[in-house]
């Protein structure tokens, strides 16, 4: 339904009421109705302009500034050219030098690390990298990927991965496998495909959405087995070591971590609640079971699981506090009756 | 709005041969083209896109600076902003993209430029200079413009809610760019007093930015039920 023109303009004048500006928010999310939006701000601010600008001043000044040409050659705030240019100076290089030296005896001492790079994300961070033989990952906050240095690509491809990560492995001509330790027991052999992994202290999931994967895993000392996944297969393995196939033929929510963008539909907040486990890997407790029933409608970009809680705890008037890695969201009443 | 939209939007019927873009284009063109007396300035533009930069300069500068104020609350901020704008928007050929009309993609611009002067004027930086006059805006969802809506909104509620001197102060200073002593004189206080009314009359709107979280998170619409 288009709203008249009087309703748009008590908008704008921010008088409408809440059932009103509802309305208009529908409205807008039609197609065409963007035009006539703007038709109308332009109409209202002409009708009720804060102030008069000096219209005439303001075009002189613009004609000027397209007339003179060093303004379009400006040079850029941070010049590019010369911070190369610094970079040659002798005396980086004696720095860089010192740095390696020290890294070197540094990586002499902890041989592991020498071994082995560990690529680390905290809890605000997102990495992609690519590895030596041109396959690419991405990794989620609070996950680790050990690579080796030495040999990768022509003796094997091993990673160690603890959090989770989306890989898109290249096949290499001598069909080398890739293999992703996980924990619990679990490797994921892969033949050239894109997939992710979740490695978390309680729980491992394989979803496979290009190609073919081959699982090993051992579950209580028995010899190890194999799974041949195929795409739009998903894997979980919980704590109890219980290992369950599920098919999943819509691979477009495939590890949406990677894009920090959460849409709610009147989803109830234990759902939100179990989207921010899944996407930043940290607990969430909800106090009260009251709390899971209510529900959340909108769209939100949040980089890091604090900045989302602490959205959510304002717009719910709740109180969000951090214990390790858990969230506990709890009613500003409630923790009034705890103090 | 332009053809292609009505094209995807409308399922194609039998009747259709293949090359209609064009020709549907020009059927459709009484609908979709908004009525924004711009036709004079498009043809300008084809002309000589500086003309039309200065028409659209003329017919725009003055209540875009106006809708701009609403945000920043500085004469001068509003209006570097907005003739800012017309400079990126002729130098980076920015009119080649404008697809639906110029009237709304300069709106939407000036709007975004507001928001993320508010932003930084908070201490967030995360402006997006190169973004904000894209006209990929025409798909900003209209959430958008609810929630930009709401701030400017929000922001002269907290300007009406203060003291009735402090508010004078404020809008002395921030709005006709007067100097403490002007305002000082004015009003006959003493310019520590105003310097002192001001710093109170930012903090609070400040603090409501930073309450209401309009700046922070691209939150776009929020209804909460029980």
């Amino acid at each position: 339904m288009q709203p008249s023109k009087e309703l748009i303009f008590t908008y704008f004048a921010g008088q409408a009421t809440s059932v009103q500006q509802k309305a208009i928010g529908e409205w807008l999310a039609q197609s065409g109705s963007r035009e006539l939006y703007f038709q109308w701000l332009d109409e209202w601010e002409r009708s009720f302009p804060q102030y008069t600008p000096d219209v005439a001043h303001h075009l002189e000044g613009f004609r000027q500034r397209l007339d003179s040409p060093s303004e379009i050659h400006a040079p850029p705030l941070w010049p590019i050219e010369t911070t190369r240019q610094h970079l040659w100076r002798p005396g980086r290089w004696v720095a860089a030098a010192s740095v390696g030296l020290a890294l070197l005896a540094g990586g002499w001492v902890f041989r592991n690390a020498l071994f082995y790079r560990t690529i680390v994300t905290n809890r605000y961070q997102l990495r992609s990298l690519e590895l030596p033989d041109g396959s690419t990952v991405a990794l989620n906050s609070n996950s680790n990927l050990r690579i080796p240095r030495l040999g990768y690509g022509w003796l094997s491809r091993n990673v160690l991965l603890t959090g989770d990560a989306v890989f898109s492995v290249k096949h290499l001509p001598d069909d080398q496998p890739f293999v992703v330790q996980a924990l619990d027991g679990l490797a994921v052999e892969v033949l050239g495909t894109e997939f992710s992994v979740r490695s978390r202290t309680d729980q491992a999931e394989v979803v496979l959405k290009r190609g073919k994967v081959n699982l090993h895993y051992t579950v209580a000392d028995q010899p190890e087995q194999q799974l041949l996944m195929k795409p739009g297969d998903r894997v979980t393995l919980d704590g109890r070591g219980a290992l369950r196939r599920h098919i999943q033929a819509d691979t477009t929510q495939f590890a949406e971590w990677r894009y920090r963008l959460f849409s709610f539909n009147n989803t109830p907040l234990r759902d939100v609640a179990h989207q921010i486990q899944t996407v930043f890997g940290v607990t969430v407790q909800l106090t009260d079971p009251a709390l899971a029933r209510r529900t959340l409608t909108g769209t939100i970009r949040a980089g890091s699981s604090d900045e989302l809680a602490e959205a959510l705890a304002e717009l719910l008037g709740l109180r969000v506090s951090h214990r390790d890695q858990k969230l506990v969201f709890s009613t500003a009443s409630e923790t009034q009756l705890t103090q | 709005m332009p053809a292609p939209v009505f094209a995807i939007l409308r399922p194609m019927g039998p009747d259709s041969d293949g090359q209609v873009p064009l020709v549907r284009s020009q059927a459709d063109a009484p609908n979709p083209m908004p009525n924004d007396g711009e036709l004079f300035i498009r043809n300008a533009f084809n002309d000589d896109p500086r003309l039309g930069c200065e028409l659209l300069f003329r017919q725009y500068f003055a209540p875009l600076c106006s809708h701009v104020v609403r945000y920043v609350y500085n004469r001068q901020l509003a209006e570097d902003l907005v003739a800012d704008l017309f400079y990126t928007f002729y130098t980076k050929e920015l009119y080649k993209q404008v697809t639906g009309s110029y009237r709304a993609y300069l709106y939407q611009a000036a709007r975004n430029r507001a928001y993320n002067s508010l932003r930084w004027e908070l201490g967030r930086q995360e402006v997006l200079p190169d973004h904000l006059d894209h006209p990929d805006l025409d798909t900003t969802q209209p959430d958008r413009l609810l929630q930009q809506d709401e701030l400017y909104r929000a922001l002269e509620h907290a300007v009406q809610q203060l003291p009735a001197q402090r508010q004078r102060v404020f809008l002395l200073s921030r709005f006709e760019g007067k100097s403490y002593k002007e305002i000082a004189q004015e009003m006959g206080i003493s310019p520590k007093t105003v310097e002192n009314h001001l710093l109170r009359a930012t903090s609070t709107v400040r603090q409501l930015l930073r309450n209401q979280r309009l700046i922070s998170w691209s939150l776009l619409l929020i209804t909460l039920l029980f």
